[in-house]
């Protein structure tokens, strides 16, 4: 009995009340008026909605740059200054759902209205973010509009490019050495709307580093490098076998923000991408 | 042992590192590779693995043996926190990842963090083995915080940095082989020649300076045979680790303890687990590759709790 | 044919305190020489300088016949063995990987040891009565085999002058006995000076030929066991009353028979 008593007791001990209730219940209410973003995809879709408000954002959020270089910055998102957010006194903190950094948890426990809205990983799932941001910020309408209108570009840029032919077969290296984006990431949709094929769309991780000699044998016709530490190509062993490479077609001039993430931007990045691959030869 | 035992030991080693080297090359994620992918990709990456796996290991041997301290490793003297140090330096001054002047950076920082260490300990012209122990953990923190430091400065080079910290052979061009190559030979050449005095070492400073022995001549020795291992091995595989830590060992207890067998010994077997390693490390996940630092962990810690209970018995009986 | 070590006017101090001052004396080849004292008395400090770890501040040591200050490393190897209190080894070598290093001193950076070294080597433990512990890790050695196989590697260095700091601590009595032996045999047979350190005195009465007793530093006494184990040396020096007989064939023993009063 006394053990029941004990086990019941900790059950409620350790039992919290639901805080994503009581933040929809807030917002409901009246739309905040103090806003932090965390995730530099949240931070663009807020500004994108019309969202005023937005009174600090994490040190990545770079889009749009003369807005967000004058906001305050709260930390990086794996690390957020819990002190300077907890300062500006917030109505409500956008962040990632992310089961490696506790920063949600250490938020919540100062007291801070948290609402974790995970990172698309397609897009649907950016139209997805977009609605549950409106409707945090009361932007409901503002929202369905931008979904509407986006789905239109990415409709009207996919038609542009996705059919076009030749189909390339693309290399992406997100980070040197050879690290790429597998087939169930964001970047592989955005490369076949944009009339691409990921030589790696077999792998099942978003992201992993591959062999060179796999590269080799599988001969892409388009290397695209995006990472900031660049790798010279041209300069690895059986390189020549490369069709890309002979043609010189390693393209390292697009923008890895755009490309990566998963923002009301979409449409931009698959132009970007379809123009790189379908529009621009010899381009390095 | 006998010294036909061992040379025997030294024989099997060889043989074992050749056919292991050998078998490398035909092992890896492209299921049909063609003669031209074979000699121009796998072969170096094999020399490679062969190459930083013998270079860890003899690095390995001679920390062990200069300080008088079996859990010594080649990166003691902060010799893996300079290199990375170095090679975050050459990204941040626009080098290509993997070109020779990456590497040439990387390989500066190696000798640069070990002259360091050494210097910090130097006091009254004597360099104690403490000091040298504690000076190493000095530096590797420092270089640690300053490689924080670019991180935050030029955050998008990080993931490609830490990929560096955690050893990954990649593709290595004919002049940075050949420049490992040179400094491998360097090393050794001097760890081989210093065998029979590092043997004396062991007993204690005090007591080797009575038999001869330049005690300050012979660390400094050690530590630059030491540092140019490191930094072919470096060049070749980033800051790979348990290599040297593990493989001396090993060595140790199949040859014994003398310097100049252990060495050989070391650098034998080395080479065979790094590249068996990295073919795996190649082919397990395939395409996808895992990084080499990452398997060399996971068969270490086994190791070290192994290693932990013999010598719990030891001490006990 | 001059004394093969020589000591004039010793004097040492540390950053703490003093240690030695006014310590003269000289040891002939072939001798087995003591040096004795209570604790503190300054003997393993003599036996540093002796062995050119440390330099004396003020007087000067002379080993068959040079200073020690201008004697190179390795001709001080050739001629001077040193056996410090405490060995330890961190790795597994054998007794005869040991003993063989004794032969070190007079090899080239190139070269390695010859056949012939290992040899000897194995003669010599022989002769300590240790050959069947030549492949043996010497960590596995019982103390007192342990301490006799660094005994047989500076014999291995066939020095000139053997200094030795309390050989025999932890020792069983036999043993004890038979490592004096040893090195009184030594000393005649092979002309080796030998110059032992210890606290043992009824050891150091029975074996050595002469030897120097310190107190706070300062030579006491200096001469044969009868001569410097006095009653009356022993009471200043040790605080005892005891005093030393002669057995039929000359030998020196040591009689305590209970501390000083007061």
């Amino acid at each position: 009995m006394k053990h029941i008593t004990f086990l019941l007791a900790l059950i409620a001990f350790c039992v919290r009340p639901v805080p994503a209730a009581q933040a929809a219940a807030k917002t409901a209410a009246q739309p905040p008026r103090r806003i932090i973003s965390l995730l530099p995809s949240h931070t663009e879709i807020l500004f994108a909605l019309g969202v005023t408000g937005v009174i600090a954002v994490s040190n990545f959020c770079d889009y749009p740059p003369r807005k967000t270089a004058a906001l305050e910055k709260a930390g990086d998102y794996y690390n957020p200054s819990i002190e300077k957010i907890l300062s500006l006194k917030p109505d409500i903190v956008f962040t990632g759902n992310w089961k490696s950094v506790p920063a949600s948890g250490r938020l919540r426990r100062a007291g801070i209205n948290v609402l974790e809205i995970p990172d698309a990983d397609g897009i649907a799932g950016i139209y997805e973010n977009i609605r549950r941001i409106g409707a945090a910020t009361g932007k409901s309408k503002e929202a369905a509009n931008l979904v509407k209108s986006l789905t239109a570009k990415v409709a009207a840029a996919t038609a542009k490019y996705s059919a076009a032919k030749p189909r390339p077969r693309v290399y992406i290296e997100l980070d040197a050495p050879h690290w790429t984006a597998g087939g169930r990431s964001f970047l592989n949709e955005t490369l076949k709307n944009a009339g691409g094929e990921n030589i790696f769309r077999d792998l099942a991780r978003p992201y992993a580093q591959v062999s060179w000699e796999t590269i080799v044998q599988r001969n892409p016709d388009v290397i695209i490098t995006l990472s900031a530490a660049k790798t010279n190509f041209a300069a690895l062993p059986g390189a020549n076998r490369i069709a890309a490479v002979r043609n010189g077609r390693v393209i390292s001039s697009l923008d890895k923000n755009l490309l990566t993430r998963p923002s009301p931007r979409i449409h931009l990045a698959i132009e970007a991408l379809g123009q790189a691959l379908h529009e621009q030869k010899n381009r390095r | 042992m006998s010294k036909k035992t061992a040379a025997e030991k030294i024989g099997l080693f060889f043989l074992a590192a050749l056919a292991v080297g050998a078998a490398a090359v035909f092992v890896g994620p492209v299921a049909h590779p063609d003669a031209a992918i074979l000699l121009k990709i796998r072969l170096p990456r094999v020399l490679a693995g062969l190459l930083a796996g013998a270079s860890l290991a003899g690095a390995g041997a001679l920390m062990q043996g200069v300080l008088r301290n079996p859990l010594a490793d080649p990166y003691i003297l902060g010799t893996s926190s300079g290199a990375a140090l170095g090679a975050a330096l050459a990204l941040l001054s626009g080098a290509d990842y993997g070109s020779p002047l990456f590497y040439v950076l990387a390989a500066c920082g190696a000798f640069a963090a070990t002259a360091a260490s050494y210097l910090l300990a130097r006091t009254d012209n004597r360099t104690p083995a403490v000091n040298l122990l504690l000076s190493g953990v000095i530096v590797s923190a420092f270089c640690g915080a300053l490689i924080l430091l670019l991180f935050a400065l030029k955050r998008d080079t990080a993931f490609s940095i830490l990929i560096f910290m955690m050893g990954s052979i990649t593709e290595a061009s004919r002049a940075v082989l050949i420049g490992a190559g040179i400094l491998f030979a360097l090393g050794m050449g001097i760890s081989f020649a210093l065998s029979r005095q590092l043997d004396i070492l062991s007993l204690g400073e005090e007591k080797a300076r009575t038999l001869g022995v330049n005690t300050e001549a012979l660390k400094l020795l050690a530590f630059a045979a030491g540092a140019f291992l490191c930094a072919a091995a470096v060049g070749v595989a980033g800051t790979v680790g348990f290599v040297g830590l593990i493989v001396p060992h090993v060595a140790r207890l199949l040859l014994g303890p003398a310097h100049g067998r252990l060495s050989a010994g070391a650098v034998l077997l080395g080479a065979a687990f790094l590249t068996l390693m990295d073919a795996a490390a190649r082919t397990i996940a395939a395409p996808a590759e895992i990084p080499v630092g990452v398997l060399t962990s996971v068969c270490g810690a086994p190791f070290f709790l192994w290693l932990l209970r013999k010598s719990k018995t030891e001490y006990k009986g | 044919m001059g004394p093969v070590l020589k000591a004039e006017n010793l004097g040492y101090s540390y950053n703490g305190g003093f240690a030695l001052a006014d310590v003269s004396f000289e040891i002939s080849a072939g001798e087995f020489f003591g040096i004795a004292g209570p604790n503190g008395c300054g003997k393993t400090t003599l036996l540093k300088l002796l062995s050119g770890a440390i330099a004396p501040q003020s007087g000067k040591i002379l080993a068959d016949g040079t200073g020690m200050a201008t004697i190179s490393p390795r001709r001080k190897a050739a001629l001077l063995a040193f056996l410090p209190a405490e060995m330890s080894v961190p790795y597994d070598f054998t007794a005869r990987e040991i003993a063989v290093m004794g032969r070190s001193p007079g090899l080239d950076w190139w070269e390695n040891y010859s056949q012939e070294d290992y040899d000897g080597a194995d003669g010599v433990l022989r002769l300590l009565g240790l050959e069947h512990a030549a492949d043996k890790p010497v960590n596995a050695l019982s103390s007192g085999e342990r301490r006799k196989v660094f005994i047989a590697q500076a014999l291995c260095q066939r020095p000139k002058i053997l200094l030795l700091d309390e050989p025999t601590t932890h020792l069983d009595i036999r043993c004890q006995l038979q490592t004096f032996e040893l090195l009184k045999d030594f000393a005649a047979s092979r002309g080796t000076a030998v110059v032992v350190v210890s606290h043992d005195i009824g050891l150091v009465a029975r074996y050595c030929g002469r030897l120097l007793l310190l107190k706070d530093g300062r030579p006491a006494a200096l001469g044969t066991a009868r001569e410097t184990l006095a009653p009356a040396n022993l009471r200043a020096v040790y605080g005892v009353e005891a005093e030393t007989r002669a057995d039929s064939e000359g030998g020196t023993h040591l009689l305590i028979k209970s501390p000083c009063k007061g």
